[in-house]
């Protein structure tokens, strides 16, 4: 019987059952966007301890577990809500599957939000409420662990994603750095926001830290965007949906604007006139623009179809 | 024992038999298959041809979509079928963003992740899999591969001249034990072929939403 | 009792196995006979196909729903200790026949025994056609089971209601008897010749041998009118001229050359899925395939060779391969011609002698010069000269196939290496889509039989009846009667119209129109022939005339007449666009739920099928016994929950036997009416007798069950599938016994001074041919009078009037064509000229779709989606600034009367998968319904209408224009309607309905009728030209000017037809098929005979 060999001519589906539209969504996009503010705050407001202890000591014990504690908590709110079976989510302690960045993920994220919840104590009754909380004298313990496991819990939403195999875009050093100048991008960011009576450096180190987060970042979606299609035809085909003519063209370019280039721009503005004026709005731009750039990211891959 | 399976293309005639026996035998709901057979037309007039591609899952050696389950709701069988229990599973869709081949879909009905299990309850049973009763040219050849005497392990061997046995995405790394005979790039590769969205000859190419959850 | 049954089948079992059955999977049952089944683990030690048969009656196997828990590495297996395990069914496994298409496939009925549930369907090991295998109509009759929407009760137009209004009561089956029943016994009572033409028994598809038939004939009425004309005249009409034979039997699996004008190897075909697997066998065995189809069929898609001829053209192309089988030799110099074949078995020497018929050739310019003698030698001669015409550069031409001459030399490539084994199975395609198709199959077949292959051995081509089981008709010894009917003694116009002495068969698709044309019916009553002015009962089955037919306005408006039809009731399990303009809908079962046996030659041996109601079997074998022995199916289905489903051979008798006849006065009830006990007749007693019939089966059933009343009934019970015979070839071969004083003809003594030997060396017995002498021996023959495969119908060229085509021809140039118009293509290419003019190729069908059934089936709607896209060549398309998914009009345009029909909108989906020039459209989607659910008054659900599948559509008609625009989507309609309440546990799927079937057109009603002027057959295609749609005009929506369809079928059968004259003695030859009632000498007689 004869093999059937075909022209590479044409090749047009011509029948097919509808194949799922994206999986992960907005959710996922709040959830990692929630989570690198609620990780980004630790990072940032442990740097500023260390450095800037004078001018922000008080206003970052106060605020940096609150905020971060918020997030955390919009991040696994909608963790739970992206959940077919969100009252299941037990399993992930009762069953837990090592070789899961979901559950190691989980698993962290949730030891890593009881600290914040305990910060969070310490910071309403100590700094709020003015009162005198006997959890005090662990602060800085557990600060300091926070801030070790803010790391891996900020980068582990990029081994999920490398774990994707399906998503040839995703892969997973990038990812990882992605994700690591996320956390520093929002932490910045929101200090900038809160911080506006801080002294010069500390705001000027919050700015540098904003600007580089910003360009690093740029310059990883650029190389994705200009050398991605290198990768795989999977990429390559990912790639095109947001090249010329692709369909989210001019989300991926908001994106990139508002939350790199924008803020990069205003940094280097406000480093040259040494006005921290501008910063506001970079912040703004930045955390707006990650929503939509992490977005657009997380949604392309997932219209090729896998089979 | 390792199951595997084997698709042989060049008698395949797209007539979906094997769909729907699949969707009665394991009472898959509407808006789901764990089992397709996609048609595609190559080449142009008069020189052109159909092929038909039935998928499903492969039952992968080194499954990324049971290393991403966090509960291992999707676990290893015995006879190396890839096995799903929904009353594990929390629906984070973790298993459809790994699963290279889009083998799993979301339960409309019960809300949980689902996929083609070499209906290994008729294997249990010491009964073929469904779709491959159903055939009716006996394109699909199912048995144990640890066994050389099976006739997939024959079948295997006896072809591996021409086009050979190939599987999909071997750059995945995920070892699939599901086999094509007589398989092109158009078979196997989704990018190898346009998917225009719309109508086409014979139905609505689309996507549908991802329901169930929220 | 469980117990004693399994053992008494474990006993059986190997009686079986010794008996001819099918190969293939059952191989595998007996192997796992020997072992132990391993139960219940993840490493089984085997694997099988199907259980053995001795555990059909309880068969165990893990719930796969269930099983999503984990299976029971998690769980275990549930038992009484483990109640958390995994589900185990526990099965009644019936086997039956699959109902979906008339392959006649075995079915296996997985029944729950505890919810009394059909689980699914698979197939039959035991069915040597299908093997154990279906297809994806098969597996979908258990989602048809378990449609929402189906029939749960008869159903009456409401009084004072008109038909169509949508307006229902419930009744009861036996209320409707009541008022049906009667009205058939006035007729009986009236018993005049017009009287027997008043009742008419329309059907589509019989899916069973011989029981149809019986019913109008059983009443002394002619009654039965068959679709045969839109399905497969052409072909039939070839078959019956080359061999008398109904249709031809390849034998696909041992072939070399599978020779496809048709789509048996991927997407339909009479005996779909079987032929596709013993076609799929021999291409495993190196054999080559090619397909000649306008359209990239599948089958097309996977063929060695595509030829991608003009539609209509095939006979040029088969005659450019007989001149070449003539006059080319092999490299050794041997002629192509299998000489021996056609030198005993084609009936040349009629032609050789009849001088007026040569001389009439020859002044026609077929031949230049007359033969010189009446040998063979001169034969071949002639033919030579008759077909050197159909060269090369004219089949290019004339099939357009420019710039695909080598496809034509592959073509002869296969066809001399593959020499006498050939399969084809010639059926529709060309053969019904044309005027002159079927001229197309006598050009085929004198391919095949040049070559050889029309001998019937090995991988070659044979014929119907040898290979078919005819029993469904044959209780009657069971009855009171004793005996059959004796021949009715009438003959029905309206099904056999003076226009078509010859159709194959029932001129079925012009009934309408006949009924509704006053001038045609007082035409002939003048002459003396009595026709009926009205139908008093008219009773579709299994037949959606409405939506099947072309020129649907016409049914509506003719079913609409109650002057015409004074009343009609529809045997149908669904709602359809038939009986929503009928008085009755009487739900009868689908495949899974009636009785009937079935036979199809689709395979070169003999089998027969038993189709069976399996909840009925399931319960009967649980011990529970129906109140009324003759309403057995219709007690079951209501006791199992399926609803007051009954099926057409209870209900028939009972009607007959009970409502009709009950007195026994009109000589109708003792054919219903069992021997033994004087009541109506029982399933058990009407099929034992049927089965006994088939003389191996009622051996092999004696041996299996000695000791039962039954033995043939339960035997086909247990079974479902019988083979009598394997290989049955060129049995025309076979030798008549002869004993020196004695021929043994079917069995009996016939004594040599009782035969007689005509001139064409026929022996005839009492003047019936049984036998020819060839070669000093005396063989079957063919069923032909000459016993040989008529190359030359005589009997066509001097007493049916049409000698210009009584042997395979075609006209080589357009003058030819204009005398020749018979056999000329109404979509031929001279009719199409301007861009914007195309042949529309309207038949052919999607592998997963039935017709008019598929619409019950959430799995085979949620694939096809009633979306029939107009498929048009990319280059074509272009031309006309046509992009995938536009709307254009469909306009359709008769090339007889000149005469516009009106359009349909459709989707345009430009594809490499059809010829330029040649438009496709499947009539697979396109249906309509006018209301979303029915209320019943009293009831406090609404029946659903057709809800898986049918858009709601608003409806226009005025008796000259009729209109269709859809006004709302199916998931629209079934949202509504969160009332569909039948089946819910099983149907907890259907809020996911994601498709919105807005993309069809019904085509067919827009097409006018195109009655070919022999065959009969309607010539499906149609030339339309194509526009951009207008400004609110949206898919689905239809115009046609029904009236000027009309006037379109008058052309054609006035123009066309060589009706009966005075010279003719009978209205068709009596020696040619006419089913399905016999009828008498006088009934033959033509009236205007003068003689
Ligand atoms: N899946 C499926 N199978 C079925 C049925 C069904 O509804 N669905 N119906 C059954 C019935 S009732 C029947 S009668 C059989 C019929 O089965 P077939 O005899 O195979 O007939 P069709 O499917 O009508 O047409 C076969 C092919 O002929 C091509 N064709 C159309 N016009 C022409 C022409 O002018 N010339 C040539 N050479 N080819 C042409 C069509 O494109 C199509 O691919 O199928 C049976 N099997
Ligand atoms: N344009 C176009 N039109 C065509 C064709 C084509 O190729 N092109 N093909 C033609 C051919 S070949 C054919 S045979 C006809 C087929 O035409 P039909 O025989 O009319 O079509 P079906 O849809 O098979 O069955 C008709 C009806 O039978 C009833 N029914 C379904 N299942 C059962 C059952 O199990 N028992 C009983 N008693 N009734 C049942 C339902 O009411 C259904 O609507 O269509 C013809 N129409
Ligand atoms: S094919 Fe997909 S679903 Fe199946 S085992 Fe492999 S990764 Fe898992
Ligand atoms: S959806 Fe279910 S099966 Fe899939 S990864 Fe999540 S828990 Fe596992
Ligand atoms: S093996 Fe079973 S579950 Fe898998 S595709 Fe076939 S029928 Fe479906
Ligand atoms: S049943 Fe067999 S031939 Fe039909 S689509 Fe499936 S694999 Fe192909
Ligand atoms: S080929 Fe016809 S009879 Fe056979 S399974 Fe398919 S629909 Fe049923
Ligand atoms: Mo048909």
């Amino acid at each position: 019987m004869v093999e059937h060999t075909y022209a590479a001519t044409q090749a047009v589906v011509t029948l097919d059952v509808p194949i799922p539209q994206v999986i992960w969504g907005w959710m996922i996009t709040l959830n990692m966007w929630a989570k690198s503010i609620g990780t980004g705050v630790v990072l940032i407001g442990a740097y500023l301890l260390a450095r800037h202890n004078k001018s922000t000591n008080d206003s970052v014990r106060k605020n940096m577990p609150i905020i971060s504690f918020v997030f955390l908590n919009i991040f696994l709110l909608f963790t739970l809500l992206d959940l077919h079976q969100p009252l299941r989510m037990i399993n992930i302690f009762l069953h837990p599957n090592w070789s899961s960045a979901i559950t190691v993920g989980a698993w962290m994220a949730t030891v890593f939000t009881g600290i914040m919840f305990i910060l969070s104590l310490i910071s309403v009754k100590k700094y709020i409420l003015k009162k005198e909380c006997n959890l005090t004298e662990y602060y800085d313990t557990l600060l300091k662990i926070a801030v070790i496991l803010s790391i891996p819990v900020t980068l582990y939403t990029a081994t999920i994603m490398g774990e994707a195999t399906a998503r040839e875009l995703w892969q997973t050093p990038t990812e990882l750095a992605q994700m690591m100048l996320a956390a520093l991008l929002c932490g910045s960011g929101i200090f900038l926001l809160i911080g506006r009576g801080y002294e010069y450096e500390a705001k000027r180190d919050l700015a540098i830290i904003l600007g580089l987060s910003a360009f690093f970042s740029l310059l990883i979606y650029m190389g994705e965007y200009y050398f991605g299609h290198m990768k795989a035809e999977e990429a390559s085909a990912t790639i095109a949906f947001i090249r010329e003519g692709g369909i989210y063209n001019n989300l991926f370019w908001t994106g990139q604007v508002l939350a790199f280039i924008l803020p990069m721009f205003l940094v280097y503005i406000s480093l040259k006139s040494k006005s921290s004026s501008l910063l506001t709005l970079a912040s703004i731009s930045a955390i707006v623009g990650l929503f939509i750039a992490k977005h657009v990211w997380l949604i392309i891959p997932q219209l090729l179809p896998l089979s | 024992m390792k199951l595997g399976f084997l698709v042989d293309l060049d008698l395949c005639m797209g007539c979906k038999a094997c769909e729907i026996a699949c969707k009665v035998e394991n009472k898959v709901p509407l808006h789901s298959w764990r089992l397709r057979v996609k048609y595609v037309d190559v080449g142009t007039y008069p020189e052109t041809k159909r092929t038909f591609t039935p998928l499903r899952c492969n039952q992968c050696d080194d499954a990324p979509c049971e290393r991403i389950c966090p509960v291992s709701a999707l676990h290893y069988l015995e006879n190396g079928i890839v096995n799903i229990d929904k009353d594990r599973c929390i629906g984070c869709a973790g298993c459809m963003m790994a699963c290279p081949y889009g083998a799993i879909y979301m339960d409309p009905v019960t809300n949980t992740a689902d996929k083609c299990t070499f209906c290994a309850h008729r294997v249990a049973t010491g009964m073929m899999p469904a779709c491959v009763v159903a055939c009716p040219v006996e394109a699909n050849i199912f048995g144990d591969l640890d066994d050389p005497e099976s006739q997939i392990s024959k079948y295997i061997m006896q072809h591996q001249k021409g086009s050979g046995v190939r599987v999909r995405k071997p750059e995945k790394n995920t070892h699939p034990k599901h086999f094509y005979v007589g398989s092109s790039e158009v078979n196997l590769n989704p990018l190898a072929s346009k998917r225009e969205e719309g109508f086409n000859l014979f139905n609505n190419i689309t996507h549908l939403e991802h329901i169930g959850g929220h | 009792m469980f117990k004693s049954r399994r053992n008494f089948l474990k006993a059986s079992a190997f009686t079986v196995g010794t008996v001819s059955i099918g190969s293939g999977v059952f191989e595998t049952i007996l192997k796992a006979e020997e072992k132990e089944l391993p139960k219940f683990t993840n490493t089984p030690k085997s694997l099988n196909f199907y259980p053995p048969l001795n555990e059909w009656d309880d068969f165990k196997e893990l719930d796969g729903d269930d099983w999503k828990r984990g299976g029971i590495e998690r769980n275990g297996v549930q038992s009484n200790e483990n109640p958390d395990g995994i589900k185990v069914n526990d099965y009644f496994i019936v086997p039956t026949a699959c109902n979906n298409c008339e392959a006649g496939c075995g079915l296996t009925v997985w029944v729950d025994k505890k919810t009394l549930t059909a689980k699914k369907y698979m197939g039959n090991p035991l069915h040597s056609g299908s093997r154990g295998r279906n297809c994806a109509k098969g597996y979908a009759t258990w989602s048809q089971m378990y449609d929402p929407d189906r029939i749960p009760f008869p159903l009456k137009r409401a009084p004072g209601s008109k038909r169509g209004e949508g307006k229902w009561v419930r009744v009861t089956w036996d209320s409707a008897m009541k008022e049906i029943g009667p009205k058939i016994a006035e007729l009986l009572e009236k018993g005049d010749e017009v009287s027997r033409k008043m009742f008419i028994y329309q059907v589509g598809r019989p899916n069973e041998a011989g029981f149809s038939g019986k019913v109008p004939h059983t009443l002394g009425i002619d009654g039965f009118n068959s679709h045969t004309n839109i399905c497969s005249a052409g072909a039939r009409e070839g078959s019956i001229q080359w061999a008398n034979d109904d249709r031809n039997v390849p034998d696909w699996a041992n072939t070399k050359l599978i020779f496809l004008q048709s789509s048996h190897a991927a997407d339909a075909g009479h005996y779909f899925q079987q032929s596709a697997g013993f076609i799929a066998d021999a291409r495993k065995k190196g054999a080559k395939m090619v397909v000649l189809d306008p359209r990239l069929s599948n089958s097309a898609g996977i063929a060695d060779l595509w030829i991608p001829l003009w539609p209509g053209s095939e006979a040029a192309l088969y005659l450019y391969l007989a001149n070449r089988l003539l006059n080319e030799t092999t490299l050794s110099g041997e002629s192509l011609v299998n000489h021996e074949f056609v030198r005993d078995w084609i009936n040349w020497p009629v032609l050789m002698r009849d001088k007026k018929y040569l001389n009439f050739i020859k002044e026609k310019g077929y031949i230049k010069n007359l033969p010189k003698d009446e040998s063979y030698e001169s034969f071949i001669e002639l033919l030579k000269e008759m077909y050197a015409p159909y060269t090369k550069e004219f089949v290019v031409k004339e099939c357009k196939l420019e710039g695909q001459e080598y496809k034509l030399d592959k073509l002869w490539e296969m066809i001399v290496y593959a020499g006498d084994k050939i399969a084809t199975y010639l059926w529709r395609a060309g053969t019904i889509a044309h005027r002159g198709g079927w001229m197309n199959t006598r050009a085929g077949f004198l391919v095949m039989a040049l070559t050889g292959s029309l001998r019937g051995d090995v991988g070659g081509i044979s014929w119907h009846h040898w290979h078919h089981i005819a029993v469904n008709g044959k209780w009657f010894g069971a009855t009171k009667a004793g005996k059959a009917p004796g021949k009715v003694d009438t003959w029905n116009d309206y099904s056999w119209p003076p226009e078509y002495p010859l159709s194959t068969y029932e001129m079925s698709f012009l009934f309408p129109h006949l009924i509704m044309d006053d001038e045609w019916r007082k035409k002939w009553q003048k002459k003396g022939i009595k026709v009926a002015d009205k139908i008093a009962v008219w009773v579709p089955r299994v037949y959606n005339p409405v939506w099947i037919n072309p020129d649907g306005f016409r049914w509506i408006e003719a079913l609409k007449r109650e002057d015409k039809f004074e009343l009609t009731f529809n045997l149908s399990p669904t709602w359809s666009e038939t009986n929503w303009f009928c008085d009755y809908v009487l739900p009868v079962g689908l495949s899974g739920e009636r009785h009937d046996e079935q036979s199809e030659p689709s395979t070169p041996g003999q089998w027969c099928a038993f189709r069976q109601p399996a909840l009925r079997v399931a319960l009967e074998k649980m011990g529970w016994k129906p109140k009324n022995p003759s309403r057995g199916t219709l007690e079951a289905h209501m006791k199992a929950g399926l609803g007051e489903v009954w099926e057409e051979v209870e209900f028939w008798a009972t009607l007959f036997a009970e409502y009709t006849d009950p007195t026994g006065k009109l000589g109708l009830k003792k054919y219903w009416t069992s021997k033994k006990t004087g009541k109506t007749i029982t399933i058990r007693e009407f099929y034992q007798e049927n089965f006994s019939h088939v003389p191996k089966l009622k051996e092999a059933a004696e041996a299996a069950y000695p000791n039962s009343d039954a033995p043939c009934y339960e035997f086909m019970r247990d079974r479902g599938a019988w083979t009598e015979a394997e290989a049955v070839y060129k049995p025309q071969e076979e030798e008549i016994p002869f004993d020196g004083e004695n021929f043994i003809v079917h069995g009996k003594k016939v004594s040599k001074s009782e035969v007689e030997k005509d001139e064409k060396d026929v022996l005839l017995h009492e003047g019936k041919p049984f036998g020819v002498l060839i070669n000093g021996k005396v063989y079957h023959g063919f069923h032909t009078p000459s016993k040989k495969l008529d190359f030359y119908c005589d009997w066509l060229a001097n007493d049916y009037q049409w000698p210009e085509y009584a042997i395979p021809i075609y006209p080589t140039n357009e003058k030819q064509r204009k005398d020749m118009i018979h056999i000329v293509s109404q979509v031929h290419y001279d009719y199409i000229k301007k861009d914007n003019e195309f042949a529309l190729n309207t038949v052919f069908r999607l592998p997963y779709n039935i017709h008019t059934r598929s619409v019950n089936s959430k799995h085979l709607m949620e694939i096809s989606q009633n979306h029939n896209p107009v498929w048009i060549n990319r280059a074509d398309a272009k031309k006309l600034g046509i992009k995938r998914g536009d709307k254009i009009r469909v306009k359709i345009v008769d090339t007889v009367s000149g005469l516009e029909s009106g359009y349909f909108v459709a989707m345009a989906v430009p594809t490499e998968a059809t010829r330029p020039g040649v438009l496709a459209n499947s009539h697979h989607a396109g249906r309509w319904k006018l209301k979303n659910a029915v209320e019943i008054p009293g009831f406090k659900h609404k029946l659903g209408v057709m809800g898986l599948g049918t858009p709601l559509y608003d409806m226009s008609m005025d008796g000259k224009i009729g209109k269709i625009k859809a006004k709302e989507g199916i998931v629209a309609g079934m949202k509504k309607r969160e009332d569909s309440w039948q089946f819910k546990e099983i149907n907890k799927d259907l809020e996911n309905i994601w498709w919105d079937g807005l993309t069809g057109a019904w085509q067919n009603a827009v097409a006018p009728v195109h009655p070919d002027p022999i065959a009969g057959n309607h010539a499906w295609h149609q030339k339309v030209i194509i526009e951009k749609a207008q400004k609110g005009d949206e898919f689905g929506d239809v115009y046609v000017n029904y009236e000027n369809n009309f006037k379109t079928f008058q052309a054609w059968r006035d123009k066309l037809t060589r009706p009966i004259n005075e010279k003719m003695k009978y209205r068709r030859p009596m020696w040619i098929k006419r089913p399905a009632t016999p009828l008498t000498e006088r009934a033959y007689l033509n009236p205007l005979y003068k003689g």
